[in-house]
């Protein structure tokens, strides 16, 4: 596996120029005060998962594909590489965009404290590559990206029929929440969902992997 | 060292049929023409895509099971495939480093500068002919025992194309080894290649030894009456044409000795693809 990340890590960083120009845009935006906090962690976690997403274009454009498999890689092997590279960028960017955050604010002091929120906004950020990278491997580069449009669309679509019935759901996951702070402390409800999400992630990855091993190069 | 037995493979109206066979120290080629189905068989042999009958065995295990630990010892160059163009010589030599115990980093970067490729410079800048060298380079230098190679001298020139077969021999000269190429140039594998299968929509049309091939076959050209006369026993393939026949033969020997009044003459691959895909075969 440290092959395939280190390709995908060279890869990445010969794009350095443009995700340079990316960080000085958010950071300028944070520090102008048109982004809070939150808004800066999700944005830079969000860019950093859409770099390692974006390795996958660049292993199938040309064909590419055909050539990777035949070295010393297991289909699962590469889709669990893409999993694992979904972590550690968007974990790192996010871990690093909340220490940003706190030094530009000038106070490191709450950075500990304010890490179990930086992980749940991590966690939401996950979501994107768990949806993601099946449709990537499925459909390809330019297939892929119109139809994770198309799912996140009707997932808006839906959002927005279901509103109504949501928000009485709501009104009711927010008793709920609250009793699961009583029961299980405040880091109990951020613990469940980062479970969840990790469950979800485990499932993502199976679905990947099967989608791989029926695939023709 | 491959076994490919009874390999079949459909696409619509088009159906491989394949078996053949590269044994260790031997290299062999494969030829036909465009379409006929040689990167099929390349794909079915490294397990790239699934056969639906028949099987493809490296080392001796099917392809579709192979192992990284297997994979190892086979250096490929695909046609239509390769690295990503976003890395330079130097990432692919920190990637391969990694994913072969093998991989000689110091050998293959003296190479990559001998046949003067940039080594910091992106893939997708090289020249066609800078991409073939470097594919068979990076194929060559991570302690492979056998070689899958589609059309590895493509886009090359002359000096480049013999400098690219000189490596190939270099890499025939230690035990335990073999290749199976598919070239289009057929000079190449006149001087390179042991054995070659011809294949043709699909199927392998004819097997022979190189040497065999280059000695003993030979074009007959035949006017109506000459043809009318001569012994058609051993007449692999005939082809009208505006003089009288054209004719393929297995047994130079026999109509040298035996119709000193028609021209023999030698063939090269070129030919024989021509004869064995254009010319009819004797019932």
């Amino acid at each position: 596996m440290l092959g395939l990340i280190i390709k995908d890590i060279r890869l990445i960083k010969n794009q350095g120029i443009i995700m340079i120009l990316f960080l000085v845009v958010i950071m300028g935006s944070f520090m102008i005060n048109t982004m809070n906090g939150v808004g800066f962690v999700a944005f830079v976690s969000l860019m950093g998962n859409s770099y390692a997403l974006a390795t996958i274009s660049y292993d199938t454009y040309e064909n590419g594909c055909s050539f990777l498999f035949t070295l010393p890689v297991s289909r699962k092997l590469y889709v669990a590489e893409k999993y694992v590279l979904a972590i550690l960028f968007s974990l790192g960017a996010c871990l690093a965009a909340g220490f940003a955050a706190e030094l530009i604010k000038g106070d490191l002091s709450h950075y500990l404290n304010n890490c179990l929120s930086y992980l749940m906004t991590w966690a939401t950020v996950l979501w994107t590559s768990l949806l993601m990278i099946p449709l990537r491997l499925k459909f390809g580069a330019e297939k892929g990206r119109i139809v994770t449009g198309f799912v996140f669309g009707i997932c808006a679509a839906l959002g927005f029929l279901a509103s109504g019935p949501m928000r009485k759901a709501a009104e009711g996951t927010v008793g709920l929440i609250n009793r699961l702070n009583q029961t299980m402390g405040d880091a109990g409800l951020p613990v469940l969902i980062l479970l969840i999400t990790a469950a979800a992630y485990a499932i993502s990855m199976c679905i990947s992997m099967h989608i791989m091993e029926k695939k023709e190069f | 060292m491959l076994k490919i037995e009874g390999l079949q493979k459909r696409y619509g109206n088009y159906e491989l049929n394949c078996t053949l066979e590269v044994p260790q120290g031997r290299i062999v080629g494969l030829i036909g023409p465009n379409g006929a189905g040689k990167t099929t068989v390349f794909k079915s042999a490294l397990g790239l895509i699934r056969p639906d009958g028949g099987q493809a065995k490296l080392f001796g295990i099917p392809a579709e099971k192979l192992s990284a630990r297997e994979r190892q010892f086979c250096g490929v160059a695909l046609s239509d495939s390769g690295f990503s163009g976003w890395l330079c010589v130097r990432d692919t030599a920190a990637m391969m480093g990694k994913l072969y115990p093998e991989f000689d980093r110091q050998g293959f970067l003296e190479k990559c500068e001998r046949f003067h490729l940039p080594l910091n410079k992106k893939l997708k800048e090289f020249s066609t002919g800078m991409q073939a060298k470097f594919k068979v380079i990076s194929a060559i230098s991570h302690g492979a025992k056998l070689l899958i190679l589609d059309e590895p001298t493509a886009g090359l020139d002359v000096m480049a194309r013999e400098e690219v077969l000189t490596l190939l021999r270099e890499f025939m000269e230690a035990e335990e080894r073999a290749i199976l190429i598919s070239s289009h140039i057929s000079s190449d594998l006149e001087s390179l290649c042991d054995e070659v299968y011809m294949i043709n929509e699909g199927q392998i049309v004819f097997h022979e030894e190189t040497y065999r091939l280059l000695g003993q076959y030979a074009v007959l050209k035949v006017d109506e009456k000459q043809y009318g006369e001569m012994d058609k026993r051993y007449l692999m393939r005939v082809k009208r044409e505006a003089y009288g026949y054209q004719c393929l033969t297995g047994e130079r020997q026999f109509y040298l000795d035996n119709y000193p009044g028609i021209v023999v003459e030698k063939n090269g691959i070129d030919d024989l693809i021509y004869m064995m895909i254009k010319g009819e075969a004797l019932c």
